[in-house]
């Protein structure tokens, strides 16, 4: 109860036991530890990757600001250590690619010496018209899809749960993402020939990557 | 209120009072709140858009205009003979960069949003790299304004005396009638805080935002300068050096932990800086060291030489209250209170 | 130096030497004096001027004089001025590198023009960069003429008017009571125009001679007047007190008065030696073809 109000919940009260059939039937009646899945090897992609709320912006709000941006560089960035970028040739303010098997984002390197090595951050929140391929940041972060959260309990009401997007329902979980990184094109050779939108990378749109995540076809 | 006139505070010649401020370099978050509402209020256009009279520059670092520290300006030894400076180029500076906004909100480009000129250097480029390796990396955000100096080599420099000490309350400014455009200011000030307007012919600076303190400024109120009010974790105090119950006599003259960016300029700023602590180094394994994390030879860089003495009582202090006791520097430090923060009406004649 | 204010025997057409001589007599003096001069023994003819003399031609009509390549100019006496740092408190101040300026004066009966022309390999034209200085050049006049200023603009009581035309294309007239103290007056008959050609500027200023303003200087048709001249080299970082000046000249607008005595006796010694040597070469020749 909070100021006299009963909780949300089932019970009005708060409850960690939810008695739903398919709750009961994945192990997951009180809250559980289980592994996860493993999307990308550490072989295959070495760098983990965060994406950090910045402090540029709230949200998307005034990230796409001119003068904003004046105070940064221009574009999207990602922060490499300075020995990751090293091993990959990659100098600051060089183009590069983030990738994994979910997609490839091509953004500016900036070299980090704080930043801890065998990971890559990309700061939240770029507009996708800030990418040439207009993807995004969120776009190699996978969104795993459970059983469970597809469930209203209780079935009739849905009091307790049911399908409110960002609240309940698939979210992106982006602590163990990995990707790799590769140089695209060096700072020094780029001149100013804007980049002419190298889209090598995978595309495919977001129902096909959401397929590849499912498994469904391989 | 008012207070004797037979202070002990060294004020310019013909000087009133002397405005002041204190920004606790600790606090900084790089956020760049006080750029913008500078920019906002006074560089947006007309020839100021390369300007940022409020910088925020990540220390260690190049900062705004790039390596202004190597430029000259300001007194030697004697204190008498003015240092030769540079002028910056534009290049130095960075470009105020347009967008390719228009093309892709409202003519379909599928371009990527990019500054529409070669962007290659800018006042935050090297924002966040700092120095050393990790884990025992560092940097810290370094705010600057004109320091509005008690000797300042900038109003030397101009054969025309355009640029002048204010007499009520020290703010060095820009007579934009008299400025010819001969950028000796802009050379002669080692902190490289005036700036050549191309489109004026003449040079501007950060003017204190003098209209606020006297009261023209939102609501007719007495308003300390944007830069310290829109500072989210409000880093900044504002008052007069010469306000001897003030908190900034008190940081500065009282416990001397508000010291001056480089010293050695001889001009004497009047904005001071608490400096900033970082916690101590650390192992590969993650173990803390009893190692600076912060170089204290880089601080004494940057600071001079009293930083040490600044340091230490500040850690002095902190123990204190870790062991309950009272600490009049660290509630001047911890305030939330504006009221304590912002002092400038203190005079009947400033 | 006003002091030293003389005139060169045969600035006037009346006042000719050779007027009193026949045609023959004409050649041979000239003959005599390019040989006497090219013994070193005097001064050439266009070195004749006294110092600190810009001569001042007369014109019936303006013509073409406001253009710096005008036809009008190619009777126009012409004086080379030398230039040297101002040596003012300024930063690098000795550093100048603009040597001498070339000077040609005409006047009408309503304005007064003045030709500078100096040697700038680079034209500086914009100062739309921060370190970006424009070339440019300045006249200066006393205000009054009771008294000649101090050469470096002039004091409080005893100020100077500053004709001043810079690479970007803008002239104003100033006003100055001593250094740092140059103050933009209204000004709108003076005009100036300028050409950049085989490392050449050169810019004509003009403006009317007469003014009942206060504190814009008179010029008057029949009385010397000091001048002095400023150049500065943008892309050499002059500007304000780092500029190349020359001392006071004047210019030869009045009577003529004769020099300075001793100047005037050189003069007549070495004029009546040139008479009489002549006078007596002719006549031998004469005797030895026995005309
Ligand atoms: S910081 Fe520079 S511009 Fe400001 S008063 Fe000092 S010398 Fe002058
Ligand atoms: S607003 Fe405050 S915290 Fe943000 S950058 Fe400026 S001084 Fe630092």
């Amino acid at each position: 109860m909070q100021e006299k109000n009963p909780w949300p919940t089932f019970t009005g009260r708060q409850q960690y036991y939810i008695d739903h059939d398919w709750f009961l039937e994945l192990d997951e009646a009180l809250p559980t530890h289980k592994e996860a899945p493993v999307l990308q090897e550490k072989s295959e992609y070495p760098l983990g990757y965060n994406t950090p709320h910045s402090r540029w912006s709230i949200h998307s709000t005034w990230r796409d600001s001119s003068k904003m941006l004046r105070l940064q560089r221009g574009e999207p960035t990602v922060y490499l250590n300075p020995d990751d970028a090293a091993e990959r040739g990659i100098e600051d303010g060089d183009t590069v690619r983030v990738y994994n098997d979910l997609d490839s984002v091509e953004v500016q390197a900036k070299i980090y010496p704080s930043g801890e090595p065998g990971t890559a951050r990309h700061y939240f929140s770029w507009e996708r018209f800030q990418y040439p391929d207009r993807n995004n940041f969120n776009s190699l972060v996978p969104m795993y899809m459970k059983p469970t959260q597809l469930v209203q309990y209780p079935e009739d009401t849905g009091e307790h749960l049911r399908f409110i997007p960002n609240y309940w329902g698939p979210t992106g979980v982006n602590s163990d993402v990995r990707v790799e990184v590769e140089l695209v094109e060096s700072a020094a050779d780029d001149a100013d020939d804007e980049t002419d939108g190298e889209s090598g990378s995978v595309s495919g749109g977001a129902l096909g990557r959401l397929s590849g995540v499912l498994g469904g076809d391989d | 209120m008012s207070q004797s006139d037979d202070s002990t505070v060294d004020l310019a010649e013909g000087i009133d009072h002397q405005v002041a401020m204190v920004m606790d370099l600790n606090k900084c978050i790089g956020c760049q709140t006080c750029t913008i509402a500078c920019k906002t209020n006074w560089t947006e256009s007309g020839g100021r858009e390369y300007m940022y009279w409020n910088n925020v520059e990540t220390k260690p670092g190049s900062g705004y205009p790039r390596d202004w520290e190597e430029m000259g300006g300001g007194w030697d030894e004697s204190g008498e003979e003015r240092t030769p400076g540079d002028l910056p180029d534009r290049e130095d500076y960075g470009r105020a960069w347009d967008f390719n906004h228009e093309a892709i909100m409202y003519e379909g480009s599928d371009e990527p949003l990019r500054p529409l000129e070669n962007a290659d250097w800018g006042p935050n480029w090297d924002e966040d790299e700092g120095a050393g390796e990790y884990p025992n990396s560092y940097y810290f955000y370094l705010p600057r304004i004109c320091n509005h100096c008690t000797h300042p080599s900038c109003v030397e420099a101009c054969p025309r005396s355009a640029i002048y000490k204010r007499e009520e309350d020290g703010i060095v400014l820009v007579d934009q009638d008299r400025c010819r455009g001969y950028r000796y200011c802009v050379e002669g000030c080692p902190y490289k805080k005036v700036f050549y307007n191309a489109e004026t012919k003449t040079s501007e600076k950060c003017i204190f935002c003098y209209p606020r303190i006297e009261g023209e400024g939102p609501e007719g109120e007495v308003r300390p300068p944007s830069c310290a009010e829109d500072c989210p974790p409000q880093l900044r105090h504002v008052g007069f050096l010469d306000d001897e119950d003030g908190p900034i006599h008190k940081l500065v003259n009282e416990y001397e932990v508000a010291v001056r960016l480089h010293p050695e300029y001889r001009t004497e700023p009047n904005v001071y800086y608490i400096p900033p602590y970082a916690p101590p180094q650390t192992s590969e394994g993650g173990e803390t060291l009893d190692a600076e994390r912060i170089p204290r030879d880089y601080l004494e860089e940057l600071f001079g030489p009293k930083v040490n003495e600044a340091l230490n009582t500040i850690s002095r202090e902190r123990d204190r209250v870790r062991r309950g006791e009272e600490s009049e520097l660290m509630e001047i430090l911890s305030t939330v209170n504006n009221d304590d923060q912002y002092r400038l009406e203190v005079f009947d004649d400033a | 130096m006003r002091e030293d204010d003389g005139s060169v025997p045969d600035r006037t057409p009346e006042s000719t030497l050779g007027s009193k001589l026949s045609r023959e007599h004409v050649a041979a003096l000239a003959l005599v004096v390019t040989v006497v001069a090219s013994a070193a023994l005097l001064p050439t003819l266009a070195d004749a001027r006294p110092a600190y003399e810009i001569p001042v031609d007369y014109q019936q009509s303006s013509a073409d004089l406001s253009e710096p390549s005008g036809e009008a100019w190619d009777s126009v006496p012409a004086a080379s001025v030398p230039l040297s740092s101002a040596g003012a408190s300024v930063p690098a101040a000795d550093e100048t590198s603009v040597e001498s300026v070339r000077v040609e004066v005409a006047r009408t009966n309503e304005r007064l023009y003045l030709r500078l022309s100096w040697a700038d390999a680079t034209t500086d034209t914009s100062t739309d960069e921060i370190s970006g200085f424009a070339d440019a050049v300045a006249v200066q006049l006393p205000a009054n003429q009771s008294e000649r200023p101090p050469i470096a603009m002039g004091s409080t009581s005893n100020r100077v008017n500053v004709w001043y035309w810079s690479g970007t294309g803008e002239h104003e007239a100033l006003l100055a009571g001593g250094p740092g103290t140059t103050t933009e007056i209204d000004e709108p008959t003076l005009r100036a125009n300028a050409t950049h050609e085989d490392g050449r500027w050169t810019v004509v200023f003009s403006r009317s001679m007469a003014s009942d303003r206060a504190n814009v200087t008179d010029v008057s048709p029949n009385r010397d007047m000091d001048v002095a001249l400023a150049v500065w080299n943008g892309s050499n970082m002059e500007r304000s007190g780092r500029k190349a000046t020359s001392e006071w000249y004047y210019l030869a607008l009045g009577p003529d008065t004769g020099g300075p005595p001793y100047e005037a006796i050189l003069w007549s010694v070495a004029g009546l030696a040139i008479v009489f040597t002549t006078l007596v070469t002719i006549e031998g020749i004469r005797r030895t073809r026995g005309e």
